[in-house]
């Protein structure tokens, strides 16, 4: 006997999985989640759209920090792939702890830049 | 022309191209390189990563003109030449494509180019390459007498390695910038643990002076220590030795290179780490990077 009277009430629809996911397609979208130097954590969805990181206020990403650049790096997809890519910045974009000068993208890469650390996930999402 | 080299790696895998979810963060493409200085390319072997390479080329091209690429070959086995006959650039006439290897003693490099493309293996013969193509054998007397060649303004050097067959190990450099790409080389037959070259070993005393101060060296490093003792004589080298070498001749970054086929991300992760670890706390400190498929250095 279920605690949970409520998710025993469920039914078998007789629908084939090729019929329900008819018209539905799959994108990959990327997270990285952000720990800044003061601790404070931030999780940023990345869109198909360019991610511009840097220390100035018109980029996608501000890091306010006197060891980021004005525009510092990007992010952005690449085909199936997402890529970082360092824009000429003083102090460098690091993956893994390497310096990168552009580098494509693989689960639980460790991105840093100046004292802001960046842990890049991705995952395949349904969309309609 | 550029100062600063942009190093690309296209492919990073030993032996045979290991495609799979187990291998995608250091790739499963077999060896190839790319260093691009200023508006020229020098490509390090034709491994099954060239194909990519061959396409970004293509896609970042002027359509007028020809764009001239040079590609070094250290030796001609499966999987550093198996690239070739899906390089895009080779079937444009947009594109004059030199080709740099070492000519062995009875046969030609360009016979054994145009043999993988023989209809038995490839259904496209050589002759159908579009490109400007010019083969350079290095000959073993310009390998020998360490001469080195002018190419596009970057002198290229050449050094004999240990491997069977055969393979040449290249040092690029211009402006005080100096990068080594040295694969397929069994260091461990020429130098003793502590990395010191074995008496009367020339090739690993030569070897110890062609990497010397290096900013970047490419480098073979296949084996653990406890897989190398059952593959003696397959000329490869243990990481082990390799970094420590590297260490003693001062080089300033070593990328780990031509990983084993059963090595998967995991397993590179964790051997990766106990080096870098060793290496950063070293005197002086070295830097060791894990080569891995879509990275891009610049020095």
């Amino acid at each position: 006997m279920s605690d949970h009277p409520e998710t025993t009430d469920s039914r078998t629809i007789a629908m084939s999985r090729t019929a329900v996911l008819q018209g539905v397609r799959r994108r990959r979208v990327a997270y990285l989640d952000i720990t800044y130097p003061d601790g404070r954590k931030l999780l940023h969805k990345v869109s198909e759209a360019a991610v511009i990181i840097g220390r100035t206020e018109d980029n996608t990403l501000t890091f306010p920090y006197s060891n980021v650049s004005r525009h510092h790096a990007k992010i952005y997809s690449a085909g199936e792939e997402f890529v970082v890519e360092d824009t000429g910045s003083t102090n460098g974009t690091y993956v893994n702890g390497t310096r990168i000068a552009k580098c494509i993208l693989r689960q639980q890469d460790l991105i840093q830049i100046g004292d802001t650390r960046m842990v890049y996930s991705e995952r395949e999402e349904l969309m309609q | 022309m550029s100062s600063r080299p942009l190093i690309t790696f296209w492919g990073t895998r030993g032996s045979i191209a290991t495609p799979g979810r187990s291998t995608e963060k250091y790739g499963g493409n077999t060896s190839c390189v790319n260093v691009v200085w200023g508006d020229r390319h020098f490509i390090f072997d034709a491994g099954t990563g060239i194909r990519g390479l061959g396409v970004e080329i293509m896609a970042g091209s002027p359509s007028a003109g020809k764009t001239e690429i040079n590609l070094f070959l250290s030796h001609t086995h499966w999987d550093h030449i198996q690239g070739m006959p899906f390089f895009q650039p080779a079937y444009s006439p947009r594109f004059r494509l030199n080709i740099w290897g070492q000519e062995k003693r009875d046969v030609m490099l360009e016979s054994v180019l145009s043999g993988q493309m023989d209809s038995n293996y490839f259904p496209v013969p050589m002759s159908a390459l579009g490109s400007d193509l010019a083969v350079h054998p290095i000959s073993a007397d310009t390998i020998r007498t360490h001469s080195c060649v002018q190419v596009d303004g970057v002198q290229v050097s050449f050094q004999e390695m240990d491997h069977p067959g055969g393979s040449i190990a290249f040092r690029l450099e211009k402006d005080g910038t100096r990068l080594v790409y040295a694969t397929d080389n069994e260091l461990n037959c020429q130098f003793d643990a502590e990395g010191n070259p074995l008496p009367g070993s020339e090739i690993g005393k030569a070897y110890l002076e062609f990497i010397r101060g290096a900013d970047l060296l490419i480098a073979d490093g296949q084996y653990t220590d406890e897989e190398y003792r059952s593959k003696v004589g397959w000329g490869h080298t243990t990481v082990s030795l390799l970094s420590r070498i590297a260490h003693k001749a001062g080089v300033k970054h070593l990328a780990v290179y031509h990983h084993d086929p059963m090595h998967t991300d995991s397993f590179l992760d964790t051997l990766s780490s106990e080096f870098i670890k060793r290496y950063k706390e070293a005197t002086p400190p070295m830097e060791i990077l894990w080569a891995r498929e879509g990275l891009t250095l610049q020095l």
